[in-house]
């Protein structure tokens, strides 16, 4: 009996073993206060200040291993870094308003006109590309939100037509506009895209009520929640879209449908898999075989970005209100990892170029500036979390 | 099918009463006698309610959320629920004493690895009572019944214990996506 017995709990063991290299891997959730999320988040704004040079361009991406910066740039993500800095102005740090600007100036040089619309061009291809447009249009939105300022006003109109001019009858966005056609191209829709048209026009429609705003947002936000998946053949659904989580956070109270309430149900299941599974890696050549490599900065925060703006959806529809603890929870942790990999003040000494090094976000020895663009959009939105919880008795 | 049915539905599954008459049947000679029986209900409850109430300190000393524990779980029982399906029951042998209701009954046979998982998942999910009145149900039954109907030499619990090991699959994949679609 006890031979057999043994037998019986050594394989139980092997059985436990295995799967606490595996799915059952602890989970880490670095502790994180109201102060070092804020100080994390002000770093990373601060890389992004940094690295902006004088004609609003900012520095693309930056090798530590070999300190250099490759001769590249992406106008789509000029347009997001230059939303998080008005993002993180519309959440109460207005500092970043004068970087922010330039950045806006420099997109201003490369606008295209057309008809009664103008869009973001990138000025050494030529191509017209929507998420610029977009991206832009959302970064103006958070700096009226911010400000109150209307200098901008005409601009976002413009850039608002533009939107409105490159979507399907289905709902979905086309990806580039093209200036030999003087037309959009009907061929190529774009995963990313077509959330941040939503969003940027869905807050078009708060700051311009009755302007029509929210007719082209309703059939995005339609299209996203019953089509999108299926007609753009992503795996896995929901595809997960931080754009869309911020654009049904932006819609919660037009009120939205039972359709959007779904995807918006789904969209924060994957956000919460997401961040766990993240908490599950450690790097390592034990933990990554089985878990994979840490997430960059730029893809952790957009879960991140997804969970807040879930959060406050579920503080306002009550059809959602019992994932509201939870979304915290994993918000909270994501910030958390986020924080704990982030290069601090102290460290950056030791690195090539420490002015580039303190508050990013590195993997391989890179960091590009979409790390900590998503990076301080997702902890900056994480503060209000916090401090609703320090809020609470 | 409430909270409490699905609680039941996974630990007679996990615990799979057909597999362990099945079992007892090949290795005692006749019926189970009532000391064994009770103490494989004794101590199999015992193990049972002990993972119940230590479910929730168990999960934070793993460092894990219960979410990515029901992947876990989900695992274990679908693990054993093939291993039912291709295998049929398990074989141990029994004692003729006392000592045979501790082991193979009590542990592996009523508190299985599958049915630890159960009463684990549950009770981080659902709270202890719950689990509880689940285990002591599916126990009590499965003591009693094995040694009412134990020593008749009959294929049907062979059949049965596969056939419920496809349950406890179907089940564990329940489980798993939940865990997956879990905030």
């Amino acid at each position: 009996m006890i031979v057999a017995g043994g037998a019986t709990l050594a394989v139980c063991a092997v059985g436990l073993a295995l799967l606490r290299l595996t799915v059952a891997a602890p989970q880490h959730c670095p502790e994180i206060t109201p102060e070092s999320l804020e100080t994390s988040a002000a770093a990373s704004a601060e890389w992004i200040e940094i690295a902006q040079y004088p004609d609003g361009r900012y520095v693309y991406e930056y090798n530590a291993d070999t300190d250099s910066f490759p001769d590249d740039y992406n106008v789509v993500r000029h347009a997001g870094v230059t939303m998080s800095l008005y993002q993180a102005a519309a959440l109460g740090d207005l500092a970043r308003i004068p970087a922010a600007d330039l950045g806006t100036a420099w997109m201003q040089a490369n606008l295209i006109e057309h008809d009664d619309w103008v869009a973001l061009r990138n000025p050494n291809t030529g191509r017209v590309k929507l998420g610029a447009s977009s991206l832009m249009l959302a970064g103006l939105t958070q700096r009226r939100l911010a400000t109150g300022d209307p200098h901008y006003d005409d601009l976002m109109k413009q850039l608002a037509r533009f939107l409105v001019v490159m979507q399907l009858p289905d709902g979905a966005m086309l990806n580039f506009w093209d200036p030999g056609t003087g037309k959009p191209d009907p061929s190529v829709r774009s995963r990313y895209a077509t959330g941040e048209a939503l969003w940027a026009l869905a807050q078009m429609h708060r700051h311009f009520p009755g302007e029509g705003w929210d007719e082209p947002s309703w059939r995005i936000a339609d299209y996203l929640a019953l089509h999108r998946d299926e007609v753009e053949e992503l795996d896995f659904p929901p595809w997960p879209d931080q754009w869309a989580a911020y654009s049904l956070s932006e819609m919660a109270d037009w009120p939205l449908k039972e359709h959007h309430i779904e995807y918006a149900r789904a969209l924060a299941e994957r956000f919460g898999f997401l961040i766990r599974v993240e908490s599950q890696r450690t790097g390592g050549f034990i933990n990554e075989p089985f878990h994979g490599r840490l997430t960059r900065a730029a893809g952790l925060g957009t879960w991140v970005e997804g969970l807040t703006s879930m959060w406050r959806l579920a503080r306002t529809d009550e059809r959602l209100a019992d994932l509201e603890p939870q979304l915290a929870e994993r918000a909270i942790c994501g910030a958390g990892i986020l924080a704990s990999r982030q290069i601090t003040f102290r460290e950056s000494a030791a690195w090539p170029n420490p002015d580039l090094a303190a508050g990013a976000w590195f993997r391989d020895g890179i960091t590009r500036m979409d790390d900590q663009q998503h990076a301080l959009s997702g902890l900056a939105l994480t503060e209000a979390i916090l401090a609703r919880q320090e809020d609470t008795p | 099918m409430s909270g409490l049915g699905i609680t039941i539905l996974l630990i007679f599954a996990s615990i799979n009463p057909p597999a362990v008459l099945a079992t007892v049947n090949r290795a005692e000679k006749g019926r189970l006698q009532l000391v064994p029986a009770a103490v494989a209900l004794l101590a199999g409850a015992a193990l049972l309610l002990a993972a119940t109430f230590a479910a929730e300190a168990f999960l934070d000393a793993l460092q894990l959320e219960p979410e990515t524990f029901r992947i876990s779980a989900g695992i274990v029982m679908a693990v054993t629920g093939v291993a039912f399906m291709l295998f049929g029951p398990f074989s141990y042998l029994m004692e003729q004493d006392w000592k045979s209701g501790l082991f193979p009954l009590a542990f592996p046979l009523l508190a299985s690895p599958a049915a630890f998982a159960a009463v684990l998942t549950r009770s981080a999910d659902k709270g202890e009572p719950q689990v509880v009145l689940a285990s002591l149900i599916v126990v009590a039954a499965v003591a009693v019944g094995v040694a009412l109907v134990s020593g008749r030499n009959s294929p049907i619990p062979g059949v049965l214990a596969r056939l419920i090991g496809a349950v406890l699959v179907f089940r564990a994949v329940g489980l798993i996506i939940d865990g997956i679609r879990s905030v």
